[in-house]
């Protein structure tokens, strides 16, 4: 009787497996999101954070949201080679409205492109041993691996058992549990063995030839989300990127986010703080600094609910003087300089202009015009000495 | 001729292993087949396949089944299939059903040669 | 009159209807045609006149003899008599035989000795002019057609009935002429019998006299699809995406290269070998094409274009530039229609299926389908084995080495042999094998 439900039995123990709870009370190991190399942050802190839950909040999934962007012309929706390149493009008379409606269906079907990855801690390889039997020790020389393929299950409550050399039949570790996956549901672009691209030197290679966001999409559909080789190669990916400034490949793709909380759990914002100064973003810039808030909220420098952006970035300035170096871009931006503001305010206000940096300030007030006579633009209370300072710059060139 | 009817298997389906593969790579499909007393097992009478057997391991010194677990406890326990040995083997193994004593055997067979072969490399040592 | 045979008849009166007339007169009767025997065609029973005096061989006759002067040096040395020797029968018969070697190996053929052309300079079938590159034009003052490829696209011979002269032939060269950038031009050229070069010089100057402009998308395509027909010609055409080529009648190729359109698909259906109607079915249709901008400025609303590339997100490629854009209850039906389907006169092309090929369902190509059912799988499985690393090279010495290394091992025992449920057993060979 003892066998009669062990099926069942195996059932309910590869569920309670794949609940993953790593951290056991008495033990707490740092996330493995924190890496020394580039972290600021100080271990005792380290221990306590959780970054699955502090990922899953609602206030930060709204910042990382924003925070990524949504570049549907030169990013999302770029030209690419599709598998049926024999289609031609279709052509439509449109009147405004057909062309808004058309737009907002456009960018709700971005926003499906834009999905968070989850981020999870890398799963923890415990197997659980079912039986023992010693009698049939030596039976075959080989490891037999047993995988249920029955009609009703889904990859991850599959059951796989390995009965050992020696005779003990224990569940399978998460890694060949994945390969057993692999072997039998096969999907495209899912081999059964790794491809080569996910290590050194064609990882490098790939790296090179700025496919960033290529790689994270093909790791992301092979490994599974848990699985530590996919959380350390998008370390590595995220590392390489901040050592070389690459910000933009990742820029308005589903892996931003989570290149951003990895940044911002490791406390070290400059680079970002940098690449969103130098499109001129103020307002992003300031929203680096409400995440980095709301993850270490016991942090020195408080932020009211109605300070405008530039005085918490201000405030950050003063408070990290030790990163003045690193911070060069964003000091530069100076309240009294109206060529700052345009760029801030244009950046804001028309997020689909990428802002180019050999921009004229006649070219800036130009576009500012056209923006001013087209569509809606609503400015909200905070930007009043904005508008002082635009009105002041009329009366100046008039 | 009257032909010899096993009663064990009459009227009852089977559960075996086909054989499939080609030259020095054999590969064994887990299938159902009606009883024998219908006709002589091939590939186009097989009823349902429920799972398949690698007997040659893996890069990973592994050797791979694949089990319908739902369908073979239909079988077995529904439709009375007869079963192989060595399906029985294999689910024996991997803990669905009680260890077949061809297993224990197998084991005792292996251990016996081991020591033989210990025994036959020591007096040239 | 002095011969050798000193024995023979000397006959003066022999003359035959052949040795009465001069070799002019003789000739004349092969060689001429008078006016109602051209009518009755026997123009081509016509023979032309052979230089028989070339196959005369001084000095030859029944004797071999060596004439002093005439086919022996002109000294004779005085110890060597004029020797006569009698031909064999075999050197008689070589001599009737040699008039007829030499003409064989002149070549009986006329002369028409063409040299072969490259299969890409080849026109539509054989040497014909037709389809063949024919460069520019004939110069015209004023204008610069350097850049200008023309083409002929039919030559015919075409009769009229006349009162004075009965039935009178005049080729005729239908011929298109482009520089590759919208310009182009088609003309039909007429000159009398035989003189084809006459005609097509003639209608390329005609061409390049008419030409026309027609506007193309990105260079390369037209607008939109239409239909257009000509007597009983109907053409549909399609545009395509960049890289798909020209994909139509061969005139209608031809057409296409010298207007500069790279990518097209056109149906033609009705009578396919009327070419003039077909070349004016197809310049008519795209005559009459709007251009983006056109089209907005008419209708009064944007023009799209959703690329698959860019998963079909909208660009505004025109909007109306002088009148205001339309809203949405401004629009009537018209204005719904789907704009593939705008300049289609609601007509379709008909769509057959292909047949499947005669043999699809011959016992013999079965069993060879069943034959390769075995290695179906082969190239996904040899592309996975080399993106593994299993295999080095997809070759067989390669693979043989790759089985050959992991047997060695298996014999060394570094890998133990595979044993087990659904192996045989092991059997070690016996000594002396």
């Amino acid at each position: 009787m003892l066998r009669h439900g062990l099926f069942s039995r195996l059932h309910r123990l590869q569920a309670l497996c794949q609940l993953h709870q790593p951290q056991s009370s008495s033990l707490r190991l740092a996330s493995a999101w924190i890496n020394p190399l580039i972290s600021h942050v100080d271990p005792g802190r380290a221990q306590e954070v959780n970054a699955e839950k502090l990922f899953t909040s609602p206030e930060v999934q709204e910042l990382l949201t924003k925070l990524t962007g949504a570049d549907l012309q030169n990013k999302i929706f770029r030209s690419r080679r599709i598998s049926t390149p024999q289609n031609r493009s279709h052509y439509a008379l449109m009147t405004d409205e057909r062309w808004e409606k058309t737009m907002e269906r456009m960018q709700e079907e971005a926003q499906h492109f834009l999905q968070f990855i989850p981020l999870k801690e890398p799963r923890v390889e415990t197997t659980e041993t079912l039986i023992v039997d010693k009698e049939i020790a030596g039976f075959d020389k080989s490891k037999f691996v047993f995988t249920d393929i029955s009609f009703d299950a889904t990859d991850q409550d599959r059951t796989v058992v390995v009965r050992e050399v020696d005779g003990s039949l224990r569940t399978a570790t998460p890694e060949e549990h994945d390969r057993m996956n692999r072997v039998y549901y096969e999907k495209s672009n899912r081999p059964v063995v790794e491809p080569a691209v996910f290590s050194d030197p064609y990882l490098q290679d790939a790296l090179d030839r700025n496919e960033h966001e290529f790689l994270m999409d093909w790791a992301c559909m092979y490994f599974e989300v848990d699985d530590p080789k996919f959380i350390s190669l998008s370390k590595t990916v995220y590392d390489r990127i901040i050592a070389t400034k690459n910000f933009d490949s990742l820029y308005s793709t589903r892996h931003f986010g989570t290149l951003v909380f990895y940044l911002a759990i490791n406390n070290n914002l400059p680079p970002l703080l940098n690449f969103f100064a130098n499109l001129g973003q103020l307002s992003e810039c300031a929203s680096l600094v409400r995440l980095q808030k709301s993850l270490y909220p016991d942090w020195r420098l408080a932020i009211g609910s109605y300070d405008s952006d530039f005085k918490i970035l201000q405030d950050y300035v003063k408070q990290n003087t030790r990163f003045k170096q690193e911070l060069g871009d964003v000091a530069s931006t100076d309240q009294s300089d109206v060529y700052g503001i345009l760029k801030g305010v244009i950046s804001t206000k028309l997020p689909t202009l990428r802002f180019n940096v050999t921009m004229t300030l006649d070219d800036c007030f130009c576009f500012l015009c056209q923006a001013y006579l087209h569509a809606s633009w609503a400015l909200n209370v905070n930007d009043g000495h904005i508008l002082d300072e635009l009105r002041n710059f009329t009366l100046f060139r008039n | 001729m009257r032909q010899f009817i096993d009663p064990r298997l009459f009227g009852r389906p089977s559960i075996g292993l086909a054989l499939f593969g080609c030259k020095n790579r054999p590969f064994y499909q887990i299938c159902v087949f009606p009883d024998k007393a219908l006709g002589r097992r091939y590939e186009g009478s097989i009823i349902e396949q429920v799972g398949s057997f690698d007997p040659l391991p893996n890069n990973h010194n592994e050797k791979l089944v694949a089990l319908n677990i739902g369908r073979i406890k239909h079988w077995i326990g529904e439709r009375k299939a007869h079963v192989s040995v060595p399906v029985l083997e294999l689910l024996g193994l991997s803990g669905l059903l009680p260890i077949h004593p061809k297993t224990y055997i197998r084991a005792r067979e292996r251990t016996l040669e081991s020591q033989t072969k210990e025994v036959q490399e020591q007096p040239k040592d | 009159m002095t011969t050798l045979r000193a024995f023979t008849q000397i006959r003066f009166n022999t003359v035959n209807f052949f040795q009465r007339r001069t070799q002019q007169e003789l000739w004349k009767t092969i060689r001429s045609v008078s006016k109602s025997g051209e009518k009755k065609g026997r123009r081509s029973t016509r023979q032309p006149e052979r230089p028989l005096h070339r196959f005369y061989r001084i000095g030859a006759g029944p004797l071999r003899v060596q004439f002093p002067g005439l086919n022996a040096p002109l000294e004779v040395k005085e110890e060597q008599p004029m020797k006569i020797i009698e031909q064999t029968p075999e050197e008689m018969k070589d001599g009737q035989l040699a008039i007829r070697k030499q003409l064989e190996e002149r070549g009986k053929t006329k002369k028409r000795n063409k040299e072969k052309l490259h299969p890409l300079e080849r026109g539509f079938s054989g040497n014909q002019v037709v389809g063949q590159k024919l460069g520019p034009p004939p110069n015209v003052e004023g204008a610069n057609l350097e850049n200008f490829q023309s083409y002929c696209l039919e030559i015919k011979r075409t009769s009229n009935m006349t009162g004075v002269f009965g039935r009178v032939h005049t080729m005729s060269a239908l011929v298109i002429t482009g520089n590759g950038q919208g310009l182009a031009g088609y003309a039909v050229g007429k000159a009398p019998l035989h003189r084809t070069s006459v005609a097509i010089i003639k209608a390329m100057g005609m061409a390049s006299r008419r030409l026309f402009f027609v506007e193309l998308l990105e260079n390369r395509t037209i607008y939109q699809d239409f239909y257009a027909e000509c007597r009983n010609t109907r053409v549909f055409a399609q545009r395509r995406p960049p890289g798909f080529g020209i994909v139509c009648h061969p005139r209608l190729i031809r057409i296409c290269e010298v207007i500069g359109i790279k990518d097209i698909y056109v149906k033609v259906e009705g009578s396919t070998t009327n070419y003039l109607a077909l070349t004016h079915a197809f310049i008519t249709g795209l005559l009459n094409q709007e251009t983006h901008q056109q089209l907005a400025d008419r209708k009064g609303l944007h023009v799209v274009e959703m690329d698959p590339n860019r998963h079909f997100l909208p660009q505004k490629v025109a909007s109306p530039m002088q009148s205001a854009v339309k809203a949405e209850d401004e629009l009537t039906e018209m204005d719904r229609l789907n704009l593939d389907d705008f300049y289609g006169e609601g007509r379709y092309p008909l769509k057959k299926q292909k047949p499947p090929p005669f043999y699809a369902n011959l016992p013999e190509h079965l069993e060879a389908e069943w034959r390769k059912h075995p290695f179906r799988n082969q190239k996904d499985v040899m592309v996975r084995l080399l993106a593994d690393g299993m295999v080095p090279r997809w070759t067989r010495t390669a693979r043989r080495e790759v089985a050959e290394e992991k047997s060695r091992l298996m014999e060394q025992g570094v890998i133990p042999i595979p044993t087990g449920i659904g192996l045989s057993r092991i059997i070690p060979k016996k000594e002396g094998n």
